[in-house]
This record gives C-alpha cells, structure tokens and sequence, in this order.
C-alpha cells in the first residue's frame, strides 16, 4: 500500500454517505460492525432514513386519495383503491414500530438497526408510487408485517432490557438524533440526560475522537482565517514601513538635489575667483613690467650718482627679484627688508585686490 | 472548430481541452460562464487536482462527452451499482489512493457522472465482505469493545431464522 494513501474516512463526509447510500440498508446495518466511525456514518443513514418514512407515506396516501372517488362506496370499486388499502396498512405498521423504537432512537440508545425491513418497506412505496396494477394486492405487504413484527418482538424481549443495563461509549453527534449506543451507569437512573451529564467529558472525548469531516474543514477554516489575519497585519506594517522609506528616500532626494545644487554655485563660484584670480596676476605682471621699465629708467638717470644708488639699486633689484620670485613661489631670505617685503607681499597678495592696489602705490611712493 | 481552454493543474502542467468536455464540470462551467473567463486565454487553476488525476479526469470526460445529463438525486431512488459499464470499469481498475483521488477531483470539479461511477465503485468493494475484509481491504481499526460489538451483533440477530 502506498506511504500516503487517502483513507475512506478522510474523504468529505457527503461523499461518504453518497457512497454508502448506494448500499442497501440491510447492509449499513451490517457493516455497522466495521468501526465506530463507520456505525456513525451508518447509524445516521438509517435513522434519517427511517424519519423520513413517515412523510414519504402521508404524501403518497394523500396523492393517492386524490385520486380517488369521495364517495366511499364508490372508492372500494375503484381500481387503485388496493394501494390506499395497502398505504393505510402501511401507515399504521410505520405508527407500530414508531411506538416501539422511537423513544430508543430519540435518546440516542440505539438506531433503527433493522435495514431489512426498511429495504422492504421502501420497496412496497416505490410499487406504490409507479405501478398501476397489482396481480395480488394482499402478498404486497406480507413481508413487511412478518419483518416488523419480528422487528418489534425482538426488540422488546432481547434489545430493551439490555439497553437499561448495558454501560456503552456514547456515539452523540450536534443533534443527537443520530445516535447509536446508550450510556447507563445504573439501573436506577431515571433521566438519561443526567447521566450524559456525568459522563460528558467521556462524551467530549469520544466527540474529539471521532470528528466528523465538518468540525476538522471548520478548524481548518479557522487554522487559514488567522493565518490570513496575521497576513493582513503583517502587510499593514509593511505598507507602513514603505511608506515611510519613501518619505525618508523623497527626502534624501531633495537633500542631495540640494547639496548638487550649492556644489555648482560654489563651482561656479571658484571659477569667478579663479578669472579674478587670473586678473589679478596679470595685473601684477604689469605691475611688474612697468616697474621694472620704471626702475630701468631710473637706473640709468643715476648711473652716475653715488654708490648707495646702486646699493639701493641692488636692494630694489633683489626687492625686484624676491617680488618677482615671490610672484613666481620661490622664497629668497637673503635680506630681511626684502622678506619683509616678502612678508608684506605675500599678506597683501592674500588680500583682495583693492589691498593689491594700495600696495601698488606704496611702492610707487617709494620709488619716487 | 473547437473552441479549446487551458487548465492548469496543481503541479504546474496545463492541458488545453475543448470547452464542451470541460463543461462537464459544472465548476468549470460556472468559472467560463459566471465569471466571464470564456474569451479570454487564460490559464484556468485547478490546485486542487495533480497531473495524474486531471489526465485521467479529461480522459474520461473525452469519453463521456456524449452522454445525457445525468439525472438528479431521488432519496428513494433504486439502489443499483450494476449498472458500470465496461469501459467504466476497466478505467477504474486502479489502486484505491488514485481511486480516492478520482473521487475527490470529482467531487471538486463537480462531474457528477465520474462521481456516480466511482462512488459506485467503492460501494462494490463494501457490498457482500465480511466486516473483517471491510477492515482489511480500507485499512480501518476495529475500535469497539468486545461489549460494544455483543450489543451490535445482537442487534442484527432479529431477522435471523433460529
């Protein structure tokens, strides 16, 4: 046999009586034996069956009468009048073994355990309901006054008794119609339920032993409701938790947008400085050159003076090549004046230009 | 021309069917009519049928797609398993799991017919074994107490002639 192989049991609880239906009653009552889950299954069909024979035989007597003349001398003549004659000998057998039975199956002590005699009883409605004729009217319901009658004897001298003092597991379902075993704990008990009232957690046990196929798919329905819940919640916090990295990413955004935005003015910026820069230079170059025609002009007017001129020729030379090496980043620390002036070169070229130009004209001073 | 759908079973194959055998499931029939899936080309899901068993199920669809609509349940209707036909038969000479299994996609897909025929089946398997064979032949415990099954047995002794 196969590891997982389905079970007749694990098969939805229609199908499962859709299949015993397909079996005679006087079967189900035999293979009742089987199980208790299977004397279960029976047990309802049976009894549900056996409910419903008392409808089934008021409606067909009343479709019947209609047929029938009103007249009641006239009814005896008439050619269906065997099957009222038959439906009504029927009816009472039914009010017999409702006498008989009913109280047992109503209080769940047994079932209606004779499937012969339902088979057989079936049989004369479906006769009744589509033939027409009858060769021998009487013979129709032979067997289902013998059976009843044996039914209902034997019933009464050997099942009766035993089921005030036999102490059996209960087989309640919901409504506990269907029930099939009774529950006596004494002989003197006089209310039975009393006595499922003391026997109740037993009742519960074998009610959570046996569950049925609706009670399993309702936990199951329950088991997947929660877990769908859970689900729910747990999508609820996640569509929070990307709401708010959205928010956190809409403003990233912006920040960045923001940063990219001052980096190219400040870009933009340094470039600015960068061409005041450049002008600068050049204007310093000038500055440069023209001082330094300047001071060639100059030189040469006193090539003849004293030699102090060319000391201060020298010294304007080497201020001269500092500045000019200044302007070109080397450092010359031969002379303090000129690193002096170095100094006040450097921290005025650090300056803007304005302070440049102020420079410009202390030299110019100086030269003159 | 035959208008042709897909299904898909729980494993992931698609078989393509004509619409007319695969309305034999009123499931599928509601599916194309009710929820307006007959135009479309989607694939149809069916999770609740393998492969094996949605094989088998369109086989004997294909089969039967002649036959008239079964007629309604009746409580008091004949009791009769007799009526296989042979084909039928020699289709449902399986094992019981993919007996079961037909059983279940038939009662999901709602193709009464197939339903009839292998409930059918298994009431032979029941019918005229001895509690004992019943037992073996669906692997199912005997749980009643040695009181429990006098009280039974006792019970079915009112018809026997002593």
């Amino acid at each position: 046999m196969a590891e997982s192989v389905l079970s007749f049991f694990e098969l939805p609880l229609l199908t499962q009586e859709k299949i015993l239906k397909y079996l005679p009653y006087s079967e189900l009552s035999r293979i009742r034996i089987v199980s208790k889950r299977m004397h279960h299954l029976c047990s309802g069909i049976l009894n549900r069956s056996y409910y419903l024979l008392e409808p089934f035989i008021q409606e067909l007597q009343r479709s019947i009468k209609s047929k029938l003349p009103r007249r009641e001398s006239e009814r005896h003549k008439h050619p269906l009048s065997y099957k009222f004659d038959t439906i009504s000998s029927l009816d009472s057998r039914i009010q017999w073994l409702k006498l008989t039975f009913n109280s047992a199956i109503g209080n769940g002590l047994c079932c209606f355990y004779p499937g012969k005699l339902l088979d057989e009883i079936y049989i004369v409605i479906r006769h009744l309901q589509l033939q027409q004729i009858c060769p021998n009217p009487r013979s129709i319901l032979q067997e289902v006054r013998d059976m009843s009658s044996m039914a209902i004897e034997h019933f009464r001298e050997h099942i009766e008794p035993k089921l005030q003092q036999t102490k059996l597991m209960p087989l309640t379902n919901s409504l506990g119609v269907n029930s099939s075993f009774s529950l006596f704990s004494t002989p003197t008990s006089t209310s039975v339920s009393s006595l499922r009232h003391q026997l109740a957690p037993q009742l519960r046990k074998h009610h959570t032993m046996l569950k049925s196929s609706n009670a399993l798919l309702r936990e199951q329905i329950n088991v997947l409701r929660k877990s769908v819940q859970q689900q729910n919640m747990l999508i609820c916090s996640k569509n929070y938790q990307l709401g708010l990295c959205r928010r956190l990413l809409q403003y990233r955004t912006r920040s960045v947008l923001k940063q990219s935005y001052r980096i190219k003015r400040l870009e933009k910026n340094l470039v600015q400085t960068n061409h005041i820069l450049n002008e600068t230079r050049q204007k310093f170059d000038q500055f440069l050159v023209l001082y330094n025609s300047n001071r060639d002009n100059s030189n040469s007017r006193e090539d003849n003076d004293t030699t102090a001129n060319n000391n201060d020729n020298n010294d304007n030379e080497q201020e001269k090549n500092s500045i000019t090496l200044k302007h070109k980043n080397d450092d010359d620390d031969n002379d303090d004046k000129t690193d002096e002036i170095i100094y006040c070169s450097t921290d005025e070229q650090e300056e803007r230009r304005n302070c440049f130009t102020m420079t410009k004209n202390n030299r110019k001073r100086q030269k003159l | 021309m035959a208008h042709k759908i897909r299904l898909q079973s729980s494993d992931g194959d698609t078989f393509d069917v004509d619409v007319e055998i695969a309305k034999q499931s009123a499931t599928i029939k509601t599916m194309l009519e009710d929820l307006g899936m007959e135009d479309e080309d989607d694939v149809i899901p069916l999770p609740n049928v393998n492969s094996a068993i949605m094989k088998r199920v369109i086989t004997w669809c294909t089969h039967h797609k002649d036959d008239p609509t079964p007629p309604e349940d009746d409580e008091n209707r004949e009791k009769n398993t007799n009526d296989i036909s042979s084909w039928d038969q020699d289709f449902l000479k399986v094992d019981q799991g993919t007996l079961f299994e037909l059983i279940l996609a038939a009662n999901y897909l709602d193709i009464k017919g197939l339903l009839d025929v292998t409930c059918k089946t298994v009431a032979n398997m029941i019918k005229g074994k001895t509690p004992e064979e019943i037992r073996r032949t669906f692997n199912i415990k005997n749980d009643f107490t040695p009181q429990e099954e006098e009280q039974i047995k006792k019970e079915n002794e009112w018809c026997e002639e002593k």
